[in-house]
């Protein structure tokens, strides 16, 4: 997609989040509304502003791309966003350590990594160096882990 | 006098076991994650902060002292040996440093530029000592309507300077503004925008922010294929090479006051020290090729982008006011571990907080010597699978995020951070002025209302002292630098195209 236009979607969506701040602010009572107000104020001010720069620019240059980070692959990022949500999802229900080691290979192999063997061994090598940090030395209570709970 | 007896008070502990074993540990990792491309000293520090909860405050600013030095020479070993600066502070090493390493002098090139490194550490290190302490005494003159101007000018400047578009560098500080709203204002009891959810009852903790912000994009990064790195001409080969050390101490004395000075102005990092240092020594240089694998070349960005890491911690350690990303990291570990940046810390926290820059002195020199002894090893961090790495970035910062407080509800907030901050870097919006913002949004607020309290809600009294007058007129010159930008570079269009047109 043209980097002005993306720019100005972006632009028209952090406006209207910025729009539904303020109306939230103005219901703050005496002091406590100050700030709230002149922030979420300025900022729906420069979103209007950023949406016209990129109005501006979308007129003048048409399909030009602009400058900004290199492109990349939306398949990848959305099995990147999906591992992500999974994994955090997979904490909860199944544990910190079983999600992790799950997670770990199959993320890389799903993203091209083709070495199992040192992707499993990277993963329990790491896992337990966690354990060992977080669970036996730092005492962090994380969630249960069903699998290993059933193994005992 | 004082700082003597500072420095003498805290140099047990600084040499105490469990200190310099963080110290080691800290620097080793900060040398691995800047070799690293697409990864930096405050993702580092940032991914680590959670494993120092169970630490004592020294013990955990001595690691983050190793990292930070670290990460600053570690981003040279790609840059000499790839061609790819592992950090945004090695940009200029790439210049001379790759040319020494095509020409086969790599082995030379990494030695000129890990000793050049330790050099600018060692000397910002020095300045740290000598020159926050005074300053912090001054800032205890500072009235609330003082800390008020500070705070918007350390905001203000951070916005304007760090984009090419000073809107987006606003929108970003209004969103750490926001973020730093969050939960119930202590003084009046209102729930700010909390939106009924419990757990944002006591705010947003800055460690779930900067986790989000500064872990996540580069973890996805590496996932995406952005920092691939071709290691096939990975070559760490060359002859053993006579170096001309005497010849590089003007370079270093010159460099180290570049990076010293950008250092204390903040929005400037690393990278335009190391920049301003190789343009500067190029204007002296007797070398016939400079810029294609000089020494001075190579010596004067490393030791300009090592000297900017202490200085830039003076205002953030004396004021409070971090004056960039790594800064404002380092500002939310101390918070983390209790002690609040600011003139009181001085007093308050005396032999940590010189104890924290004794160790800034000393992880510049157990960089050189890890450097030596580990470098083999740090070059072959660069063969690490990043489809391996992101992965395991993502579970460390999960957990890390998690331990803060027990609650999932953080580590599903760092994850909306962390997308809010890949977005943010698609569209060039700098996500610096936002962590700022978070730490002197509430400075900010808290101190304009004393200031209304104090004067009994005369507003001429945030204009009343000589400091307060002089932070304002900084605001308005700061404002105008966009608007003087914009005018020169109209008035150089305009006569680049007078020749072509007559």
């Amino acid at each position: 997609m043209n980097r002005n236009l993306l720019e100005l979607l972006a632009a028209i969506f952090v406006t209207a989040f910025f729009v539904y701040l303020f109306g939230e602010a103005r219901g703050y009572a005496g002091q406590s509304k100050v700030m709230p107000v002149a922030v979420t104020g300025l900022a729906v001010a420069l979103s209007l502003a950023w949406g016209a720069q990129c109005s501006v620019a979308l007129v003048k240059g048409g399909g030009a791309a602009g400058t900004g980070p290199a492109p990349f692959d939306l398949r990848r990022l959305a099995i990147v966003a999906v591992a992500v949500v999974v994994y955090a999802l997979g904490i909860g229900t199944l544990g910190y350590f079983t999600s992790t080691i799950i997670m770990l290979p199959a993320l890389s192999i799903s993203l091209g990594y083709r070495n199992w063997l040192v992707a499993i061994l990277v993963t329990l090598g790491f896992a337990a160096v966690l354990y060992a940090v977080f669970r036996l030395l730092l005492s962090v209570p994380l969630p249960a882990e069903t699998l290993f709970g059933m193994v005992g | 006098m004082d700082i003597l007896a500072n420095i003498w008070a805290a140099l047990p502990l600084v040499f105490s076991f469990d200190v310099m074993l963080a110290m080691v540990l800290g620097t080793t990792v900060g040398i691995a994650v800047g070799a690293l491309p697409g990864l930096s000293a405050t993702m580092g520090i940032a991914v680590l902060i959670p494993l120092t909860f169970a630490m004592s405050p020294l013990v955990a600013l001595g690691m983050i002292a190793g990292i930070y030095n670290g990460a600053m020479y570690g981003g040279s070993i790609p840059a000499i040996l790839l061609r790819i600066p592992g950090t945004p502070a090695g940009i200029a090493t790439v210049f001379d440093g790759y040319e020494m390493a095509r020409q086969g002098r790599a082995r030379a090139a990494l030695d000129i530029s890990l000793t050049s490194s330790a050099i600018g550490s060692a000397v910002s290190a020095i300045a740290l000592l000598l020159v926050a302490p005074p300053l912090a005494a001054v800032a205890l003159k500072f009235g609330p309507a003082d800390y008020f101007w500070l705070a918007m000018f350390g905001m203000m400047t951070v916005a304007v300077l760090i984009s090419d578009n000073p809107a987006k560098g606003f929108l970003s500080a209004c969103f750490g503004l926001v973020i730093g709203l969050v939960g119930i204002d202590s003084m009046t009891g209102t729930e700010r925008f909390t939106f009924d959810q419990l757990n944002l009852l006591s705010g947003i903790n800055i460690i779930v922010l900067l986790t989000g912000l500064y872990a996540i994009p580069p973890a996805v990064g590496l996932l995406l294929g952005q920092s691939d790195v071709d290691t096939s001409r990975l070559n760490f080969k060359g002859v053993k090479e006579r170096i001309d050390w005497a010849s590089l101490v003007p370079v270093w004395i010159r460099s180290s006051a570049i990076g010293l000075f950008i250092g204390l102005i903040p929005a400037l990092g690393g990278n335009v020290a190391a920049i301003l240092a190789w343009n500067e020594q190029r204007r002296v240089s007797k070398s016939p090729n400079y810029g294609k694998g000089a020494p001075d070349g190579l010596a004067a960005p490393e030791c300009a982008n090592n000297a900017d890491t202490a200085a830039t911690l003076i205002p953030a350690l004396t004021l409070g006011v971090p004056g960039n990303a790594v800064a404002a990291v380092i500002l939310g570990a101390m918070l983390v571990h209790g002690l609040k940046p600011g003139p009181e810390l001085f007093r308050d926290n005396a032999t940590t907080v010189y104890g924290f820059m004794l160790t800034m002195l000393i992880t510049s020199g157990l960089m050189y010597v890890i450097g030596k002894l580990g470098a083999r090893a740090f070059v072959n961090v660069l063969r690490l699978p990043p489809l391996l790495l992101g992965p395991m970035i993502l579970a460390l910062t999960t957990v890390g995020v998690y331990a803060v407080q027990n609650s999932m509800f953080d580590v599903w907030l760092m994850l909306g951070f962390g997308l809010i901050g890949f977005a943010m870097e698609r569209m060039s919006i700098p996500t610096a002025p936002a962590v700022l913002a978070v730490i002197l949004g509430p400075m900010a607020e808290a101190s304009f209302r004393r200031a209304l309290l104090i004067s009994g809600g005369e507003y001429g009294y945030l204009f009343s002292s000589a400091i307060s007058i002089t932070l304002v007129v900084l605001i308005v010159l700061m404002l105008l630098t966009p608007v003087v930008r914009h005018i020169r570079a109209r008035q150089r269009r305009t006569q680049e195209e007078l020749p072509s047109g007559s």
